[in-house]
C-alpha cells in the first residue's frame, strides 16, 4: 500500500506510476514542455489543467492538504520542465486555490449543519489544520469548479473579442508588434464588425513574426502596414494607439512581451500614445521580478546570422533575446477576459485567483 | 536654572542592544511639567549612564514595568503595547464589558504617553494603529458567550493569538522579500529598521553576494547600528552621509526601507530624509521596496508634510548636533562615542537655539540667533514607492487601502 502523500522529485515519478495511465500522461507533457512542442500560452494551459484532473480523479487521497500536495508535487515537476512557460504555474495555483476555496466552502456547510456555535468561536484556529480536515464532497466539488475554470479558457478569446468595437474606433491607426493570436483575433474580430481603421505591425526581427501577422490581418480586409522595429519612434506621431502582446502579466502590473514591446511602449510614453495590453487573465502571474533578463529566454542567434558567416566575425558575439519586461508604468491598459482593467488594479485579479501561500511550490 | 528652562538632560537609547556606536534622540525634560520622572527611564542604560536625579520612582507604575519588560526583549514597540494591555485585561478588576474598555483606554493613553516620552513620538503611528487593530481583533462581539469572565478569557486569547501572529510577522516578511535581492545587487537603505535587516540576513543566508549601503541615518545614527547589524551577518555595509544618497544612486539596484506607519495612500511614514531618497531613487528609476508589518497600517491620509505633525510628534525642537557625530572620525563606524554622560548632556541656549554645545559649532555670538529645525519623520507619497513587502504578501500601493478596509472591517 502507497502512502497517498506525494514524494518529491525523482520519486514522483515513481510513484505515480502505479497509475498506469496519468503516469503516461504526466510523461507526456513533461517531455513536450521540456522540448518546446506545445505552442502557445493557452494550450499549455489546457493540457496542464487536463493533466492535473486526471492526477486528482486517479490518485489517493483524502484531505485537501494532501491533494494540495498532490497538486503541488506533480505541478513543481511541471514548472520545472519549462521554467519560462509560466502559465503553467499560473494553472497550478490557481488549482491549489480552487481546492482551498472549495474545501472552505464544503467545511462551512458541515459546520452550519452541526451547529453554529462551535463554528464561530473556531474561527481564529489555524487555516493550515483545518486543511487537514476531511469533508465530503469535495472532490466533486473541485471538479466541478476546475470545469468551469476550463470553460473560462475554452471563451477566453470570444470574452476579449466582445471588447473590441469599445477599444478600436473607427479611422484609427494602431500599431502592435510581433504576433500574437490574442491581438490577432481581437483586431480581426473588429474588422469583422465592420469597424474601419488601420494596423501598423513592427516586424519584430530577427523572427518576423510580424510579417505573418500583417498577412493574416491583411486577409481580414484591415489595411495594414509593415515597418522595421527601429521605425516605431519614427512612425508612432501617427499612431493612436499601441496594442501590446503579452507572454506573462506580473504582479507588479508589468508584463513581459515580446522583445521590442519595451521600445514600443517607451516611444508611445513620449508622444503621450495610449499603450493597451490585451490578454486573457490566465496570463496573470504571481510572480515578481525587475529584471530583464530574470524570465528573458535567449534564442538560437541563427536567425541573426547564419553559422557559416559567423567565421568572418570571430570576435563578435550574437544574442537573440526573445521577451522584454515592460514596467507597469507604461500601461494604460489590459484588456481582459474580465473586461479593462487599469495596472493598479491588477492586484486584485490576483488575490481573486491566487492564495498568497502558494506563491512557491516547493 | 530659570525654572522655564529644560533641567533634565539625557541621552536614551530606542533599542535595547548595542548602544556603543550611537546615541539616539537626547530629550530634554522639563522638571516643571513633567515632575514624575519614570518615563525617563529606559531599561537599555546601564545605571552608570543614567542622569544622577533619575532615581526618581522608576518602576512604581506597574503598567510601565510590564511595558518596559516587553521592551527588553527586543519586541516591537506597539506590539510591547499591546502585551501590556493584555497584561492590563487578566488584571483588571473591572466586572464589565465597559469597565475593562475604560481601563484599556486609559492604559492605552498612558503607554502613548511614555512612548512619545521616550522616543520622541517616532512610533506613534504604528502604536495607535497596532493597538486599535487588537482592539478591532480581540473584542469582537460575540454573542453567545453567556458570562463577562469567558468574554474577557475569549478577548485575551484573541489578544495573544494576535501578538504571536504580528510577532511571527518579521520572519514571514523576511521569506517574502529576500527574493527580490539577487546576485551583486547593491542596496540602498536608510537609518535602522528591523524589517529591513531581517530580509538582507535571510537574503545573505540563502549564499546571495550582494553589497549594502547605509545612509547614516541623521541625527540619531541610526544607520550606524544597521550597518553594524548587518555587518555581523557577514554582509560588506558602506555608510554614506544622508546626503550623499544622490551621489550614490546611480550605482544603487534598489532601494529597501521599513516604514513607522503605512497610510492609507500606501504612502508611508518614516524616518527623516526617506521622501527625499524616495525623489532621487524615482528620478533614477531604481525600485523603491518598503518592508513594513500590517500592524503599522494606519487609517491616516496625509496629503502633505504638515499633516503629519497632527499624528507624529514630529518633536522639531531636537538637537541637530547630537553628540554622535563628535565620536566618528573619517566617515566610518569605527569611532565610539567618546567620554561619559556630561558629553551627551546638550544645553539648549537661552535664545531658544538647539545646536548644542559639544557639536561641530560652538555656540558663537551668531549661533545663538540661530533656529534650527528638526522633525523626524517625514511623509513618502505612494507614487515613490514601488511595492510593499508585508505579512499579507506583497502589495502594490493601491493595495494598501483595500487591506486597510479588510482590517477594520
Amino acid at each position: 500500500m502507497k502512502s497517498s502523500v506525494a514524494p518529491s522529485g525523482k520519486d514522483l515519478d515513481a510513484w505515480l506510476s502505479t497509475w498506469p495511465h496519468v503516469h503516461g500522461q504526466y510523461r507526456s507533457l513533461i517531455t513536450s514542455l521540456q522540448r518546446r512542442k506545445v505552442a502557445g500560452s493557452l494550450p499549455c494551459a489546457k493540457m496542464t489543467i487536463e493533466l492535473l484532473k486526471a492526477v486528482m480523479g486517479t490518485c489517493r487521497w483524502t484531505t485537501a492538504a494532501e491533494l494540495m500536495s498532490v497538486v503541488k508535487r506533480v505541478g513543481k515537476a511541471l514548472v520545472d520542465a519549462q521554467p519560462l512557460q509560466l502559465v503553467v504555474g499560473n494553472v497550478v495555483r490557481r488549482i491549489l486555490f480552487i481546492i482551498r476555496e472549495e474545501h472552505k466552502n464544503k467545511l462551512r456547510e458541515v459546520r452550519a449543519r452541526e451547529g453554529g456555535a462551535t463554528a464561530s468561536l473556531s474561527d481564529d484556529g489555524e487555516a493550515g489544520n483545518e486543511l487537514e480536515a476531511s469533508v465530503p464532497g469535495l472532490r466533486t466539488g473541485v471538479m466541478e469548479a476546475i470545469g468551469e475554470l476550463q470553460l473560462e479558457l475554452d471563451n477566453v478569446y470570444n470574452e476579449i473579442c466582445e471588447l473590441a468595437l469599445e477599444h478600436i474606433h473607427a479611422n484609427e491607426v494602431i500599431l502592435t508588434v510581433g504576433r500574437s493570436k490574442t491581438v490577432e483575433t481581437f483586431l480581426r474580430e473588429a474588422a469583422e464588425r465592420r469597424r474601419a481603421f488601420e494596423v501598423i505591425v513592427a516586424e519584430s526581427a530577427p523572427d518576423i513574426a510580424g510579417r505573418e501577422m500583417a498577412k493574416s490581418l491583411a486577409a481580414a480586409g484591415i489595411e495594414t502596414t509593415v515597418i522595421s522595429d527601429s521605425a516605431v519612434y519614427a512612425i508612432m506621431a501617427r499612431v493612436n494607439q499601441v496594442l501590446l502582446p503579452c507572454r506573462a502579466l506580473i504582479a507588479n502590473g508589468g508584463l513581459i512581451a515580446p522583445c521590442g514591446g519595451h521600445m514600443a511602449a517607451l516611444a508611445a510614453k513620449e508622444l503621450s500614445v495610449p499603450v493597451v495590453c490585451v490578454t486573457g487573465l490566465f496570463k496573470l502571474s504571481p510572480v515578481y521580478r525587475h529584471d530583464q533578463d530574470a524570465f528573458n529566454d535567449l534564442r538560437s542567434p541563427s536567425a541573426l546570422i547564419e553559422y557559416a558567416d559567423t567565421q568572418l566575425l570571430p570576435e563578435a558575439d550574437f544574442l537573440n533575446p526573445a521577451y522584454d519586461y515592460v514596467p507597469p508604468e507604461l500601461v494604460d491598459l489590459y484588456i481582459t477576459n474580465t473586461g479593462g482593467h487599469q495596472t493598479f488594479y491588477l492586484y486584485r485579479l490576483l488575490g481573486e485567483y491566487y492564495h498568497h501561500d502558494d506563491s512557491s511550490l516547493d | 536654572m530659570p525654572a522655564h528652562m529644560p533641567s533634565v538632560l539625557f541621552a536614551y537609547s530606542y533599542h535595547s542592544d548595542a548602544l556603543s556606536y550611537s546615541l539616539p534622540c537626547t530629550i530634554y525634560f522639563d522638571t516643571a511639567n513633567a515632575p514624575v520622572m519614570e518615563a525617563a527611564l529606559e531599561p537599555s542604560i546601564p545605571p552608570s549612564n543614567l542622569p544622577s536625579h533619575s532615581s526618581a520612582p522608576s518602576s512604581d507604575d506597574p503598567l510601565l514595568s510590564v511595558f518596559r519588560s516587553h521592551l527588553e526583549k527586543n519586541v516591537p514597540v506597539p506590539i510591547a503595547g499591546v502585551q501590556t494591555l493584555l497584561h492590563v485585561m487578566s488584571s483588571s478588576r473591572a466586572v464589565t464589558i465597559m469597565g475593562i474598555q475604560n481601563d484599556l483606554k486609559a492604559a492605552t493613553s498612558e503607554l502613548i504617553e511614555y512612548e512619545r516620552r521616550i522616543s520622541g513620538g517616532r512610533a506613534s503611528i504604528s502604536f495607535r494603529a497596532c493597538v486599535e487593530l487588537f482592539f478591532r481583533y480581540a473584542t469582537r462581539k460575540n454573542d453567545d458567550v453567556p458570562d463577562f469572565e469567558t468574554l474577557n478569557k475569549l478577548f485575551i486569547a484573541r489578544g495573544h493569538h494576535f501578538v504571536a501572529n504580528a510577532l511571527k510577522s518579521r520572519l514571514g516578511i523576511a521569506e517574502l522579500g529576500h527574493s527580490f535581492v539577487q546576485d551583486g545587487m547593491m542596496i540602498l537603505t536608510h537609518g535602522r529598521s528591523e524589517v529591513v535587516t531581517g530580509v538582507l540576513i535571510r537574503a545573505a543566508q540563502s549564499n546571495k553576494n550582494f553589497t549594502v549601503m547605509v545612509t547614516e541615518g541623521r541625527p540619531e545614527g541610526s544607520g550606524f547600528k544597521a550597518a553594524e547589524r548587518l555587518t555581523e551577518a557577514g554582509i560588506p555595509v558602506t555608510v554614506i552621509l544622508d546626503s550623499a544618497a544622490a551621489y550614490f544612486m546611480e550605482r544603487v539596484d534598489i532601494v529597501l526601507l521599513g516604514a513607522e506607519g503605512v497610510v492609507e495612500s500606501g504612502g508611508i511614514v518614516n524616518k527623516i530624509g526617506t521622501c527625499q531618497l524616495a525623489m532621487v531613487a524615482k528620478l533614477y528609476n531604481k525600485p523603491l521596496y518598503v518592508a513594513a508589518e500590517s500592524y503599522k497600517f494606519a487609517r491616516l491620509y496625509p496629503l502633505t508634510q504638515a499633516d503629519l505633525e497632527d499624528n507624529v510628534d514630529n518633536d522639531v525642537e531636537k538637537p541637530l548636533f547630537p553628540p554622535l557625530l563628535t565620536g566618528i572620525e573619517g566617515g566610518t563606524a569605527t569611532g565610539k562615542v567618546e567620554e561619559g554622560e556630561g558629553r551627551h548632556r546638550q544645553e539648549r541656549g537661552s535664545s531658544g537655539n538647539l545646536l548644542g554645545k559639544n557639536t561641530i559649532f560652538d555656540s558663537g555670538p551668531g549661533v545663538a540667533a540661530m533656529t534650527t529645525k528638526n522633525p523626524s519623520c517625514d511623509y513618502t507619497p505612494a507614487q515613490y514607492i514601488s511595492l510593499l513587502f508585508t505579512d499579507l504578501g506583497i502589495l502594490t500601493p493601491a493595495a494598501v487601502s483595500d487591506e486597510l478596509i479588510k482590517l477594520y472591517q
